[in-house]
């Protein structure tokens, strides 16, 4: 028998250290208490007429004290965490699974940390009497530590390997492999054991596995999203990805739907790992509620793990026209993009004629955007929407650096929402200016790491700087442009509803303050501009605007298992402590029914 | 009630002496003494109180003749009465050391007993002795007869000593030679002695004297409750130490010797024509004359 809660010196330290407490304990005990009477006789008579049984005579001190001593041994045994097996002796390899499934937590816990812990404890009573070696099943494996019998030294590698996982499966079969290849360099015993969630197929080579739970197989809808087609007046389009965590095919009805209208359908089937991209079409003038559902999904040879990814929600803004004021001595193709949106009612001004028409502050601000082609007035008229291209000079604000000539463009940010779909790379640009970024900016676009391109949000203002022009590139010419121009209006003209785009359940939303209404419909009153009741996927409405809550970020393989099943030991049997803990109940019990139940 | 030692205090209180007022001894004739007193005794002489008619036989006192009964019988007549005779009291007080256990001590309540012995015993006009006894009859304090004598005697009571063993048995003989007469023996004890206290009993009976048996007890004796597990007992009295294990076995065993032991002794004082008293020491002093000493004495 071994031990894996702790080491076999400290749960006989421990027991040692128990056995005198209790011994000392008996002493105390048997140390009589004196009691004066008026005479002993009747006792010593009365002793003689009792005829005590034994559990009433003078060596029940003795059979508590043994008892308790027993009770005691069992309970340090039992914190000890005995295993049936006879330890680790002579050379083990250990296969530790590093693959993108042993991230999936159980109960707080991820697989891997599960997994070294177990490793920790196999390491601490290998490395007594043999050596052990560390294999990490990655997606290539390797040797993680070398043959050693330095506890310390696995300890660290163990330690340094925890927060590590593979973005793939791992090649657990190779690795068993690889630990049998380097196993079979040294004299017997050896063993090896795989510390994973599934079981390696590995022919011929005799292991022992350490499970640390079951990879749940499960059809999940990764991506779901909407936006409202920049060309198609009142269209929106929908994107719909699907990944099949699985082992065995699968197959599942995808439906997508606004509100009750079914926009698609369709039967699919997916091969194990597959991820397959899913595109649809509505038409609405309205907010569009979107939701996608797999529905019959059917895994072979097992079920769909987890529901919750079988669901997911998306919002589509409504669609509304943002009137754009557009300064420029001429520029065929700003115009051309600028008009050709639907969502943008455009006015066009030359600088002479804005300096003409002498607008005050209130009478700028029905524009909500105000774009300057490759000019600026004189005096800048304070405006929360403001595009500037490729600006003549300095507007006060903001510094300018050197021009570069045929910049490339390195880097842009595309996760801000201008550069939303926007695909800039390979543009050719004949100059671009470098704009000197202050903490308020965002650089959208770089050339190594000089900035072409600004996006700065201050309280009540938005401004957008290209430091380049894009009529002087092929920008002009690519789909790319009236993308980014109707990304650029829609962000400056920055509507106070709610972002539309999806978040996770439990997430935190920063939220202006209002009511909102969760998918069950219950009203919730914002005021400190945070909520956090986001537990359940759906659409939520902050302030009578859709916000989709959804599960499709968590459809990734590391929680996608929620099937936790029971720890074995290396050995197979069930654990020891359960029948320990049985005996020690039964001690226990037996000597309070005989020794103290109604005894005085 | 007066505590162990306490020599300035009385054994009685007020209230208790206003209740040993009302109460009065009555013994068997057979037991006065030859002395005059008031109580009645089996003697036929001279006394004031009728008894009967007997007939005249020579020699007898002519004063005596019933002349109205030979006026009608035509025979003589004496005419005999009663005798009122002193009786003489005896308190045997046990001052083993088994008597200073208890709470209170058993030893300040035989105290107090003894004395309301005495009084009641000394407004008669009897002849009150009080004897402490250990393992062997003690020395005895002087004979009382008067209430005016009380105060005296508590005193004396109080300063018995505590000895150490109980031997009844040797006690009984050495009384029996020292006090040939007879008398009324109050014997107050614990009877915390397994001796046979009834060959005593009988010793006493055949020597003319009656038996007033008071047993003081105390919980500890009768019906202790002594925590469980390993105690060493030590007896107070030889200072032998015993180690048990505590369980209700032992305990219901010791709870029937200590009680068969008594019957025992009970039903030879009956049986001896004696009286049996129960004095449990936590009843408060004036409840326990009360509704002890009842048996033993009669309302006035």
């Amino acid at each position: 028998m071994s031990f894996m809660g702790l080491p076999a010196l400290v749960v006989a330290a421990v027991g040692a250290i128990a056995a005198g407490a209790v011994l000392l304990l008996y002493l105390l005990r048997s140390i009589p208490r004196p009691q004066p009477v008026s005479n002993v006789d009747f006792w010593l008579k009365a002793a003689e007429a009792a005829k005590p049984s034994w559990l009433f005579s003078t060596r029940i001190p003795v059979f508590a004290m043994l008892l308790t001593l027993l009770v005691a041994l069992l309970t340090v045994l039992l914190a000890g965490d005995p295993s049936a097996d006879s330890g680790l002796e002579g050379t083990t390899v250990v296969v530790l699974d590093a693959g993108r499934s042993m991230g999936a937590r159980h109960g707080g816990g991820r697989r891997i940390d599960r997994a070294v812990e177990l490793l920790e404890q196999l390491v601490g009573r290998a490395t007594v009497t043999g050596e052990v070696a560390v294999i990490r099943a990655g997606v290539r494996p390797s040797v993680l530590v070398p043959l050693t019998s330095s506890p310390r030294e696995l300890g660290r590698a163990l330690e340094r390997t925890r927060p590590m996982i593979d973005d793939g499966d791992s090649d657990l079969d190779a690795a068993v492999r690889l630990a049998a290849g380097l196993a079979a360099r040294f004299d017997e015993p050896r063993r090896i054991v795989v510390v994973s969630d599934r079981r390696p197929e590995a022919d011929g080579v005799p292991f022992e596995l350490v499970s640390v739970g079951d990879a749940g197989e499960t059809l999940a809808i990764v991506t779901f999203g909407a936006r409202r087609d920049p060309v198609a007046l009142g269209e929106y389009l929908v994107l719909c990805e699907v990944e099949a965590f699985t082992r065995h095919p699968a197959r599942a009805r995808l439906i997508i739907r606004d509100l009750d209208v079914v926009v698609f359908e369709e039967d699919i089937e997916l091969e194990p790992g597959e991820r397959v991209t899913y595109t649809a079409s509505g038409s609405t003038r309205l907010e569009g509620e979107l939701s996608a559902r797999l529905e019959d999904v059917q895994v072979e040879g097992t079920r769909d793990a987890l529901a919750a990814d079988d669901v997911a929600f998306a919002t589509v803004p409504p669609l509304s026209s943002t009137r754009v004021l557009l300064v420029t001595q001429g520029n065929r193709y700003l115009e051309t993009a600028l008009g050709l949106d639907p969502t943008v009612e455009l006015e066009q001004v030359t600088p002479a004629e804005l300096a003409a028409r002498r607008f005050d502050a209130a009478s700028f601000r029905q524009f909500q955007v105000v774009v300057y082609d490759r000019c600026l007035p004189d005096q800048l008229l304070p405006h929360p929407g403001v595009m500037m291209i490729d600006p003549p000079a300095d507007p006060g604000d903001l510094r300018f650096g050197r021009v570069l000539e045929q910049p490339r463009l390195t880097s842009m940010a595309t996760d801000h929402p201008v550069l939303e779909s926007v695909d800039l790379g390979g543009t050719a640009l004949e100059r671009g200016r470098v704009l000197l970024a202050g903490p308020e900016d965002r650089v959208l676009v770089r050339s190594e790491r000089h900035a072409l391109s600004l996006a700065r949000e201050t309280p009540g203002e938005r401004r957008i700087v290209l430091g380049f022009d894009p009529a002087a590139s092929d920008l002009v010419r690519r789909p790319a442009f009236p993308l980014l121009m109707h990304n650029a209006v829609v962000w400056l003209a920055h509507d106070q509803a709610p972002p539309h785009s999806s978040s996770m359940p439990g997430t935190i939303l920063t939220l202006p303050a209002g009511v909102v209404t969760a998918p069950g419909g219950e009203d919730r009153e914002v005021r400190a501009g945070i909520y956090s009741s986001t537990d359940t996927a759906g659409i939520y409405e902050v302030n009578r605007h859709p916000r989709a809550i959804s599960a499709v970020e968590l459809a990734g393989p590391i929680d996608a298992a929620p099937v936790q099943p029971a720890r074995r030991g290396p050995s197979g049997l069930p654990p020891l402590a359960f029948f320990v803990g049985l005996l020690l109940l039964a001690v226990m019990t037996t000597e309070w029914v005989l020794l103290h139940r109604g005894r005085i | 009630m007066a505590e162990q030692g306490e020599v300035a205090v009385g054994l009685l209180d007020q209230r208790s002496k206003r209740l040993l007022e009302q109460l009065r001894l009555v013994v068997r004739p057979r037991t006065t003494s030859s002395g005059q007193g008031e109580h009645r005794s089996d003697a036929l002489a001279s006394g004031v109180e009728f008894a009967d008619h007997r007939k005249y036989v020579p020699g007898d006192d002519v004063r005596r003749i019933d002349w109205k009964a030979f006026a009608r019988h035509r025979q003589l007549f004496l005419k005999v009465y009663e005798e009122e005779r002193e009786i003489r009291i005896s308190v045997l007080l046990d001052v083993s050391r088994s008597m200073t256990r208890g709470e209170p001590p058993k030893q300040g309540v035989a105290k107090s007993l003894s004395a309301a012995f005495g009084s009641i015993g000394m407004k008669q006009f009897d002849q009150v002795r009080v004897i402490p006894f250990s393992q062997d009859l003690g020395r005895e304090r002087t004979a009382a007869r008067s209430k005016a004598e009380l105060p005296h005697l508590e005193r004396e009571i109080e300063a018995i000593e505590t000895e150490d063993l109980t031997d009844f048995a040797a006690t009984a003989r050495a009384f029996i030679d020292r006090s040939p007469g007879r008398g009324l023996v109050v014997i107050v004890t614990d009877l915390m002695d397994l001796s046979d206290w009834g060959d005593s009993f009988r010793v006493l009976a055949r020597a003319g004297h009656e038996i007033c048996l008071v047993h003081v007890t105390c919980i500890e004796d009768v019906r202790p409750r002594f925590p469980g597990g390993e105690l060493q007992l030590r007896d107070v009295e030889t200072g032998r130490e015993v180690t048990v294990r505590v369980n209700p076995a032992l305990m219901e065993a010791y709870r029937a010797e200590v009680a068969a032991h008594v019957a025992r002794c009970k039903e030879t004082c009956i049986k001896v024509g004696g009286r049996f008293i129960s004095a449990p020491v936590e009843l408060p002093l004036h409840d326990l004359l009360r509704t002890v000493l009842a048996p033993a004495v009669s309302v006035v």
